[in-house]
């Protein structure tokens, strides 16, 4: 008996080693990952959500970490990739929506600006109705009536980048836009109160 | 034969002992010390200057990335090997690299970013300065459509760059300032260039002026010098200075009046035909000029048979010193406008006859614009 003890445990320490080495690498939910990582970046999370997909991508670059330093060890246990793997697949759609819904929001602010620009725009044609001509307004006001042309190319310019997709950047020459509209808006204005008073 | 089939049996589990024995002798001799801990240093090393230098040191990050990557390859490639041929010392190698490179991407966009803002803010103030000189050397100037398009899309730009640096992307503002900056600085080389050229009849006017103070002098009688960059109308008596008034000029002032209809005040030696009061004027008083003289007259000729001017086009007349002025800005179609009390005393001071010279400007290209915005740095 104690001899087939004795000859049981180099048999056992076979079978252990052969049991561990087979333990598999779990490629099926790594390339589910990769896949779920992947379809976040088509909703453009990189420009949306930058840090949300980052955090993704730092977990996917430690499972592959994980991954091998397993492998260099004689005994390899995937459970942490595997749970790191699944924390991916889960919030990976999370991410994609909170980049689709931030686009969105994106949009619907551009857009809101557009508006505001155009409500600007006509509020100063209206004023350029009734802003001083004579001869010496009349210079004046072509000089406001071409920078008005700009803005209306510029508003122009963001709803074809918009309508590209190019968000980000546009929001800033949208904004701008307002920012000088506005101040065409103040100018004449001024113009007007100065005819008023004389 | 029992006792030989044992035997096998226990020589084969010695031997099996023996060989695992061997290979644990073999590994923990020679074993490789996993490179994780250098690995995952790297990893987060990266992620961190990921988050940091963004776009400002884009280079160093690339290579750490490049080093990772490598560490990376050769982990797999020797997780290939059976375990007792395995090294790793390269991917810690790669490693300690790519640790090494973020961090001096980490340092360097530091510095970057810290120099950027600095180079940024001293943009903006060099922008804000040029669109202050546009608006004081150049807003009164009769620039045409495109020059005030391009300085406005300048403007606009410029704008944009200043919302971005508020938000941060200071790279898209970099870039906004820097096409504003550029525009505008094309432009006012343009512009500068127009300017220099008309000044280069600067010794002409000052000849011109001289002459008129030297008669006024000589004839014990009044002048009258226009000077339109000054926008000022000067009165001397017996060769001096007497009276200075603000003036308001053609919509088009700079250069020589050539016809009718182009809103330039013309220039040249003139005088006084009419003095004008009540119904024959509606701007208070006036003083008629004799425009056309005769140069005007053979300049005219010359354009017209240089094909310069359509059959149609006529030279102009009835250019005058008038009231109604003081606006500061110019808006008249030629004339020159006072305001009313200074036209009374001008029309008081002259009499038909009183010679009118009417130049470009007194002071010199260079004592009108001073500060020069090509010395921007970015």
């Amino acid at each position: 008996m104690k001899k087939k003890i004795l000859f049981a445990i180099p048999s056992m320490m076979v079978m252990l080693y052969l049991l561990a080495g087979c333990a598999k690498v779990p490629q099926a939910e790594i390339d589910a990952a990769v896949a779920a990582i992947d379809k976040v970046k088509t909703a453009e999370a990189a420009l949306y959500v930058p840090d949300q997909l980052k955090a993704l991508e730092d977990s996917l670059s430690a499972v592959k970490v994980a991954v091998e330093s397993q492998k260099s060890k004689l005994m390899a246990d995937y459970g942490q990739v595997k749970n790191t793997l699944a924390w991916i697949s889960t919030q990976a759609p999370v991410v994609e929506t909170s980049a689709t819904k931030q686009k969105e929001q994106m949009r619907t602010e551009i857009e809101s600006l557009i508006a505001e620009v155009n409500a600007l725009l006509e509020e100063n044609a209206g004023l350029m109705l009734i802003a001083p001509k004579g001869k010496e307004g009349k210079v004046a006001l072509e000089t406001i009536g071409n920078e008005l042309n700009a803005i209306k190319t510029a508003v122009g310019e963001v709803q074809n980048a918009s309508a590209e997709g190019q968000l980000p950047v546009t929001i800033d020459k949208i904004r701008a836009a307002k920012v000088k509209a506005q101040s065409l808006k103040d100018e004449l204005n001024a113009a007007i109160a100065k005819t008023k008073k004389s | 034969m029992v006792v030989k089939k044992n035997t096998i049996y226990r020589l084969l589990c010695v031997l099996v002992f023996a060989v695992m024995a061997i290979i644990c002798i073999i590994y923990l001799y020679n074993k490789p010390e996993n490179p994780e801990a250098e690995v995952h240093e790297a990893r987060l090393k990266i992620s961190q200057a990921a988050n940091i230098t963004g776009p400002y040191a884009e280079s160093l990050l690339y290579a750490a990335r490049n080093y990772y990557d490598s560490a990376i390859e050769e982990w797999v490639s020797q997780n290939q090997k059976i375990i007792l041929f395995r090294d790793y010392s390269k991917i810690k190698d790669f490693s300690r690299k790519a640790t090494f490179m973020a961090e001096l991407s980490i340092g360097t966009s530091e510095d970057f970013r810290k120099n950027m803002l600095v180079e940024l803010n001293a943009n903006q103030l060099i922008a804000d300065s040029i669109a202050i000189r546009f608006k004081t050397h150049f807003s009164s100037l009769p620039l045409n459509e495109e020059y005030r398009n391009t300085e406005f899309q300048a403007l606009l730009k410029l704008e944009e760059g200043r919302i971005a640096f508020e938000k941060g992307d200071l790279m898209h503002s970099k870039k906004c300032i820097k096409q504003a900056l550029d525009s505008l600085a094309v432009l006012q080389e343009s512009i500068e260039y127009e300017l220099k050229e008309y000044f280069q009849q600067h010794n002409t006017w000052t000849k011109w002026v001289q002459e008129t103070i030297d008669l006024s002098k000589k004839e014990k009688s009044a002048a009258i010098v226009i000077d339109k960059f000054g926008q000022r109308c000067h009165v001397y008596q017996s060769g001096r200075l007497i009276a200075s008034f603000p003036a308001d000029l053609g919509v088009n002032w700079i250069g020589d009046k050539i016809k009718s209809g182009d809103k330039t005040t013309p220039e040249g030696k003139y005088k006084v035909i009419k003095k004008k009061k009540g119904t024959e004027t509606i701007y208070y008083k006036a003083l008629l000029i004799n425009y056309p003289n005769n140069d005007d007259r053979e300049r005219f000729r010359q354009f017209r048979l240089q094909g310069l001017l359509h059959n149609r086009d006529e030279i102009g007349a009835n250019i005058e010193i008038h009231g109604g002025g003081g606006k500061n800005i110019h808006w008249t179609d030629g004339c020159i406008a006072l305001n009313n009390e200074d036209m009374e005393q001008l029309y008081h001071l002259v009499r038909e006859g009183t010679p009118i010279v009417i130049i470009g400007s007194l002071r010199p290209f260079d004592q009108v614009f001073t500060n020069n915005i090509h010395a921007h740095a970015y």
